[in-house]
């Protein structure tokens, strides 16, 4: 799977599955920090997506101001 | 060199006693913060002052916890001290140094995490050193890389490192693209993984 087959849907599913949160809340401006409080939440994430859906993040250091579940997708490639 | 851990405080704790501990300064950075951070932020300045306080006998109105290239840490009397800071959701660990900025901590509660994160952190090669115990292998191997990557002042992925070797007590880290090695203490207890560069 590349980008072009991975979908934000992809990322709500994982996040649902992952924080016990549903689908239909995380709408694209979901503030993903009142779930991923820890690196290391943030780390499983990234390892689950790459695991299922094959992408990695473009770049770590943008995870600081990105925050919404829309600029957090548009961080993987 | 210093360090301490801590159940980490209740926000409401944090928020009644903050003039025992918070300058003004940061008093003014805590009120541009979103609600979701002020919790840490609160838990961290308290945490690296009375450690301060503890180890050095200073008082925590008098210093400010600065910032260079994202490190933390505080001049007093002429003097630096080197900090570092981490939170768990249920802990909070500082560090003090006044001898190297080269510090580093890290601590993670001891929680099941999906499968996916060891095979996306660890390799067969660094799963072995743990086969004595491989409860929480892959939050315990995220916590002595993430110390590691904390020090290293890289912004690269945690996978770049890795675990090639157990020395004198310490777990030998290797960034991979630059060979740097850094050498990480470790303590587990019931509750929590605590990592420290030495």
């Amino acid at each position: 799977m590349n980008k072009t087959d991975f979908t934000i849907d992809d990322i709500r599913k994982v996040l649902s599955e992952l924080f016990d949160v549903g689908e239909l809340e995380l709408d694209e401006e979901y503030d993903l920090s009142t779930l991923i409080k820890d690196s290391i939440d943030l780390g499983e994430l990234v390892a689950i997506l790459k695991q299922q859906y094959a992408v990695e993040p473009k770049d770590w250091d943008g995870f600081k101001t990105k925050t919404t579940l829309k600029e957090v997708f548009n961080n993987f490639e | 060199m210093k360090t301490q851990v801590t159940q980490k405080p209740c926000f409401k704790t944090l928020l009644e006693t903050k003039s025992t501990y918070l300058n003004d300064n940061e008093s003014q950075v805590l009120e541009k913060m979103s609600e979701d951070r002020k919790h840490d932020y609160l838990a961290g300045r308290r945490s690296i002052k009375e450690l301060a306080e503890k180890s050095f006998g200073i008082e925590p109105l008098e210093i400010t916890i600065n910032y260079n290239d994202s490190k933390p840490y505080f001049d007093f009397m002429g003097y630096r001290y080197y900090c570092s800071i981490s939170h768990s959701k249920s802990f909070v660990a500082s560090f003090i140094s006044s001898i190297t900025a080269k510090v580093g901590i890290d601590v993670e509660d001891l929680t099941t995490r999906h499968p996916a994160l060891l095979e996306y952190i660890a390799d067969q090669s660094e799963i072995a050193f743990f086969d004595s115990d491989q409860r929480y292998i892959s939050v315990k191997i995220w916590n002595i890389k993430e110390t590691a990557l904390k020090v290293d002042s890289k912004q690269v992925p945690i996978s770049q490192y890795r675990i090639v070797d157990f020395i004198n007590n310490s777990w030998c880290v290797m960034n991979t693209k630059t060979h740097e090695k850094f050498f990480v203490r470790n303590l587990c207890t019931d509750s929590y993984t605590l990592s420290y560069i030495v």
